[in-house]
């Protein structure tokens, strides 16, 4: 399916056509599992973007996306104007960028640990154990955090066996944001460390050895041998980290804050819902979602450009 | 290197499919306004048409005592319903089809209904956005974006002035009789569209009015510390404050009882508000709307709930604590606000059995200062309603459906069930059965009403008023529920308004932050994150947001309501 369409009439082009002709006959297993793939990106990813027009109009249910009037950029100025822009923008971009600065390196630092570990016993249990938040599901994961972090929590357990004072760590907006990151290492390390783990076993053992000759201690081989062999997929998910620098998930959120802890816990994916599921304002929550992924898809091109210049690997 | 970076390639594109694919399992449960089930406020019937039997409403209806011609349709038809699902019903049966009087109902009218329960609150605005319409919807219509009117004018049902008195006889007769309460269920310009549930008295025509939210207390422990119950929000704090320093729950510890306990929701302790006579939203003063927050008397008892709070007399994490109720049942807490059926009743029967001697009771609204004494809104001004939507096909035959449950006859059968099964005619008397009151088939007693009739839940029917005599006023706990909970005024409650959509566009646009701020600040005011000092700011705050165009569209629509 997806060769045919790739097969323009032309005398040059036919060429190419009748080689992935000849390649799609030759290998239509392989093919067919993509369709799935294709299907999936194509209809819940590329034709809903049309719905995107309804940020630029008063969107009423009954008259549909293309009955509704235009209102132009309406919608964005409200949003600009809103008493609450700077502060959801704000909120957002400083828990990404905690999220980049604690919480990226964090599984690469584990995959390195966990490198060295020669037992593989003790290597498969650490990796069950941390794969395992992963599989929970964020409403249990939240409610977990929320009885560990309560007045007579876990934590406060804690603080209070060493003397401290025990205090509803949800409830204070100080907190929120170090609760949150900290909470998404514990969940996603062990999964997050999969790819460089995976990347770690491709590095060339020769490589190793070659170092070992040369005298290098088993940290300086991890500087200078394991390292740079995963720094091109380091880099490749750093880049897809910045491209989602605007993006902080609104589940874990929505579960986590309150009123209380609204100052620094609410960012624009919260906002979105409240307008758009609790009000029904559809254009208004649209248009948000689009300013947001504007701006997305311009620090994913700048970071990727970036990265091109300086270390010559990028997404494209 | 160029392969690592394809194999990473691989391995970050399978793992982005896995979240994908993961990433839709949850969501934020909205909070679920409080659908309370009995019948709006309204004055007793002023008996203009007490002998209601021989009024019938028109000449389309054949039999002149109200009753409806059967069957209503000869060739039988299906409707689709779309009526939230009651819990009791839910727990014995997968839709309404198997409730007995359903069932007769649909031999006697050869109508069939295709149930559509919701099972959740987004489903009703998902249907509206889809324009998938059933032919009845039953919602709390005047909730949905821009309210009623919008719903007409957007083409989602329609209306029914000139079709009710025709083809409605029987509801017109009753709304007729009871003009206060037709009042909240019209459009500004006197369009009806709704068929509402209330509790009805076939005496004299006249509707009852229950209450089913309220203040609650344990009773031992006021024993314990030899206090009465409290009626003021002095005698109030006196009370809290014994609970909290004495070992009222016997345990051994003095120090774990929490005197007042409340959720996230907030709701018990916004509800003490009426005491001062204000709320976090707009209310009535004087005649006049006024936006609550900008108040002093809301100064005032934000200063009482800090008060409160930062002597531990609410439990501390109040803002973030999703289930209150288990810190009364586990005879930890000593007061609080919810509903009767799912809170008081539920509550102190459990907590009996688990902890002999413990005593929940109900109290009265409790009084302020000045003397204020108000619940802070009309807990029916939204009530559920079913309405006709554009997509039905058999208007005529669906309003003489509906109607048939404001009938003597229908009325009866939706109320109490089959004649001689559920219930027995006792010296005129309609008493439930055994069957269904002290019922063997394993299910709790409104489990057992609902297999047969539709008297314990929230549906368009005239709910004889004899059905709540022996079902919610049978023991001298729930006679005196009723006792305290109606006491108290609805002085500042806003009657049931409706903006029209130009309106509500520019007040969902005003309030939006307005709502937002107000959450967050009346919060970290009674928690004391923030020092009541600046009460002034965050009012000029407020006022700086554009709240006076929010008041003169509730002044306009107030307006209009009087003119109804």
């Amino acid at each position: 399916m997806a060769a045919k369409s790739l097969s323009p009439a032309g005398t040059r082009k036919k060429g190419v056509g009748a080689m992935l002709k000849r390649d799609f006959m030759k290998y239509k297993g392989i093919y067919a599992l993509a369709i799935p793939v294709l299907a999936y990106f194509i209809i819940f990813k590329y034709i809903p973007m049309y719905g995107i027009t309804i940020a630029f109009k008063n969107y009423v249910p009954t008259k549909g996306i293309f009955g509704s009037e235009w209102v132009g950029f309406d919608h964005f100025m409200r949003f600009f104007k809103s008493v609450y822009f700077k502060r959801t923008v704000l909120n957002t971009l400083i828990i990404s960028v905690y999220d980049v600065i604690f919480g990226f390196p964090a599984p690469i630092i584990f995959a390195l640990l966990l490198n060295e570990v020669k037992n593989n016993i003790f290597k498969r249990t650490i990796q069950t154990i941390t794969y395992l938040p992963h599989f929970i599901s964020t409403v249990v994961i939240a409610g977990m955090i929320i009885d560990f972090t309560s007045q007579n929590g876990l934590i406060n357990n804690i603080i209070a066996l060493f003397g401290g004072e025990r205090t509803d760590m949800l409830m204070r907006p100080e907190m929120f944001r170090g609760i949150y990151i900290i909470s998404g290492i514990w969940q996603g390390v062990g999964w997050g460390s999969i790819i460089y783990l995976s990347a770690l076993s491709s590095i060339d053992q020769e490589q190793y050895e070659a170092a070992y000759i040369d005298g290098a201690n088993r940290w300086q081989q991890a500087i200078n041998v394991t390292l740079p062999g995963i720094m091109p997929t380091i880099t490749i998910l750093f880049i897809l980290k910045i491209g989602g620098l605007m993006s902080v998930g609104s589940e874990k959120i929505l579960l986590l804050y309150s009123p209380v802890t609204y100052e620094t816990a609410d960012v624009i994916s919260t906002f979105i819902y409240r307008k758009g599921l609790l009000d029904m304002d559809y254009s208004f929550s649209t248009a948000v979602g689009l300013f947001n992924s504007i701006i997305n898809i311009i620090l994913l091109s700048t970071a990727n450009a970036l990265s091109r210049k300086v270390n010559e690997t990028s997404l494209w | 290197m160029n392969s690592t970076i394809k194999k990473s390639l691989s391995v970050v594109m399978c793992t982005a499919m896995l979240a994908s694919v993961a990433g839709c399992s949850s969501s934020g449960t909205p909070s679920t306004s409080t659908a309370p089930s009995q019948s709006s406020a309204a004055s007793p019937a002023s008996g203009s048409q007490a002998e209601s039997s021989a009024a019938s409403g028109s000449e389309a209806a054949p039999a002149s005592d109200g009753t409806v011609a059967m069957p209503i349709s000869a060739e039988p038809i299906t409707l689709s319903y779309f009526i939230k699902m009651n819990s009791a019903m839910s727990a014995t049966m997968p839709t309404y089809e198997d409730v007995e009087c359903f069932k007769k109902l649909e031999e006697m009218t050869n109508i069939h209904i295709e149930w559509i329960h919701p099972s959740s609150n987004d489903q009703f605005n998902l249907m509206i956005t889809s324009n998938d319409l059933p032919d009845l919807i039953n919602w709390q219509l005047t909730t949905a974006k821009g309210g009623s009117e919008a719903l007409i004018n957007d083409g989602i049902i329609i209306p029914l002035t000139d079709k009710m008195a025709e083809f409605a006889p029987n509801y017109t007769r009753i709304m007729n009789a009871n003009p206060e309460l037709k009042k909240t269920t019209l459009l500004d310009d006197g369009t009806e569209y709704q068929f509402i549930n209330f509790n009805y008295d076939p005496t004299d025509n006249s509707i009852k009015v229950f209450k089913i939210l309220g203040p609650y207390i344990r009773k031992d422990w006021l024993d314990k510390v030899g206090l009465g119950i409290p009626k003021t929000t002095d005698e109030m704090y006196t009370v809290l404050k014994a609970f909290k320093d004495n070992d009222v729950n016997g345990n051994g510890d003095p120090n774990d009882e929490i005197p007042f306990v409340c959720g996230k929701s907030l709701e018990p302790v916004r509800v003490l508000s009426g005491a001062f006579g204000t709320r976090d939203s707009f209310h009535m003063k004087d005649g006049e709307v006024v936006y609550g927050p900008t108040q002093p008397e809301f100064k005032e008892y934000l200063t009482m709930i800090n008060k409160w709070y930062s002597e531990g007399l609410i439990n501390s994490d109040f803002p973030v604590n999703d289930n209150p109720g288990a810190k009364i049942l586990s005879n930890e807490a000593g007061s609080t606000y919810a509903s009767m059926g799912s809170g008081l009743i539920m509550q102190s029967t459990a907590l009996a059995e688990e902890y002999p001697g413990a005593e929940l009771v109900s109290m009265p609204w409790l009084t302020g200062p000045n003397g204020d004494h108000s619940v802070i809104y009309d807990s029916n001004a939204n009530p559920r309603a079913t309405a006709i939507t554009t997509a039905n096909k058999h208007v005529e035959e669906s309003l003489r459906w509906i109607d048939y449950a404001y009938s003597a006859e229908g009325s009866m059968l939706t109320t109490f069930g089959i004649e001689g099964v559920s219930y027995e005619m006792k010296d005129g008397y309609p008493t439930l059965t055994d069957l269904v009151m002290n019922n063997t088939m394993g299910y709790n007693q409104e489990e057992a009403i609902a297999r047969y009739c539709l008297g314990p839940i929230n549906y368009p029917n005239a709910r004889d008023y004899r059905f709540y005599e022996q079902v919610n006023l049978d023991t001298e706990m729930k006679r005196q529920i009723q006792v305290d909970w109606t006491q108290a005024t609805e002085d500042i409650c806003m009657p049931p308004i409706t903006m029209n959509t130009q309106e509500s566009a520019q007040y969902s646009s005003v309030m939006a932050d307005i709502k937002t701020y107000v959450d967050e600040m009346q919060v970290k005011f009674m928690i004391g994150d923030e020092s009541l000092d600046n009460f002034d700011t965050f009012v000029k705050n407020i006022e700086g947001m554009g709240i006076d165009q929010a008041i003169e569209i509730q002044k306009a629509a107030l307006a209009r309501y009087g003119q109804r």
